[in-house]
């Protein structure tokens, strides 16, 4: 299992920013808990090769589970926005 | 070792948005790399931002963001992964490039979109090079596909466009071989003779087969992802012998979706391995 981190520069002045990404599992209680992150690297906008992150986790089985996998970015000198975008998939994967 | 509570568990969005399945196209052959390509435009952002550019991928599982609350955008797929070479490639299988998206769930009338995926894989790997094209091979999400919601007038969806090729110069007609492996699953075998009637029924000539064999793992060229991506290994086959109207993605493309609902039309419901292999012209 894994997820990628990246980021466009949009209106951003700056053309370096911090990224890390991490995967989080649904539980049946409603939660979603977190599986891996990847190392958080300096990066250009892009997400070209050498410009993304790469978090990872052992499948235990393949059974359907959903996860999420979340982006975090911090441009270097500005001003951080709140949002903490994900994208979410049903993945025949499951963790423990 | 941690215990686990017996009544929390990983599991699956009660809501989650349903999906196909896991489709994955591996292009074999020779590329050429263009002179002066910059190898930071690698296949995983070329094809997103293919896929993006043909309003094909799908955002609609996205959040988290300012723009919580917007519409996204439905598509055909979203993105998992892609690259030029794979660790689990065979060894002089001469892979040029790999694509693998979750596609999403497909509409009643309309087909699995192998046609547009694979025009994102082949646009991608032809923007960095000069591509010859050898084999295509991909991972069809069959069990994706409901044949009882198929309305009348697209049982085999993809037959409504079967024109688009019948305007292919007849001088295009390429012979091929087209491999259909379920894995571990002996299904396919025992449904050769009833699939190869089935495209022989059907009124298009993109292709036309000529001959069957039952096929194991040893005609196949071996997979670049994990058996437990699907039900392989591919031990269970047959190979389809033919002639494809042209030697294009999209006539490959075309083949695989009306190969998935034929196979689905017949009970199959599992992820089937679909190798199409530009065989040798007589002469």
């Amino acid at each position: 299992m894994s997820g990628h981190g990246w980021w466009n520069k949009g209106n951003c002045s700056n053309n370096r920013a911090n990224v890390y990404n991490c995967l989080y599992e649904w539980y049946t209680d409603n939660t979603w808990r977190q599986k891996a992150c990847s190392p958080t690297a300096e990066l250009r906008p892009g997400g070209g090769r050498g410009n993304r992150t790469t978090a990872r986790h052992a499948c235990a089985n393949t059974l359907p589970t959903s996860w999420r996998n979340h982006v975090d970015v911090d441009v270097i000198g500005e001003i951080d926005t709140s949002e903490w975008p994900y994208n979410q998939a049903n993945v025949a994967c499951r963790v423990y | 070792m941690p215990e686990r509570s017996v009544t929390t568990q990983p599991g699956m969005v009660p809501a989650a948005s349903r999906t196909a399945g896991t489709m994955f196209a591996a292009l074999y052959g020779e590329l050429v790399p263009h002179a002066g390509h910059d190898p930071e435009h690698d296949a995983y952002q070329l094809f997103y931002q293919r896929s993006l550019a043909m309003g094909w991928l799908d955002d609609s599982s996205a959040g988290g963001g300012l723009e919580e609350g917007m519409v996204r955008a439905t598509g055909l797929w979203g993105m998992n992964d892609a690259g030029w070479s794979h660790p689990l490639a065979a060894p002089g299988s001469a892979l040029t490039s790999w694509f693998q998206v979750e596609a999403s769930a497909v509409a009643d009338d309309r087909p699995l979109p192998v046609q547009p995926f694979l025009r994102c894989a082949e646009d991608t790997t032809e923007r960095v090079g000069t591509l010859n094209l050898s084999t295509v091979q991909i991972l069809l999400p069959v069990q994706g596909l409901d044949p009882s919601s198929r309305p009348p007038y697209a049982a085999v969806p993809s037959m409504q466009t079967v024109d688009w090729f019948a305007a292919c110069d007849l001088r295009s007609r390429t012979p091929v071989e087209v491999g259909i492996n379920s894995g571990r699953d002996p299904s396919i075998p025992a449904l050769a003779k009833q699939l190869t009637g089935h495209l022989g029924d059907l009124d298009q000539d993109v292709f036309v087969c000529s001959s069957h064999d039952i096929a194991g793992q040893d005609a196949l060229v071996p997979p670049p992802f994990d058996d437990r991506l699907w039900n392989g290994p591919p031990r269970h086959g047959v190979v389809l012998r033919g002639q494809l109207a042209e030697w294009s993605c999209d006539a490959v493309g075309w083949l695989a979706e009306v190969v998935a609902d034929s196979v689905a039309q017949l009970g199959f419901r599992s992820p089937l391995l679909f190798t199409v292999t530009r065989a040798q012209s007589p002469g």
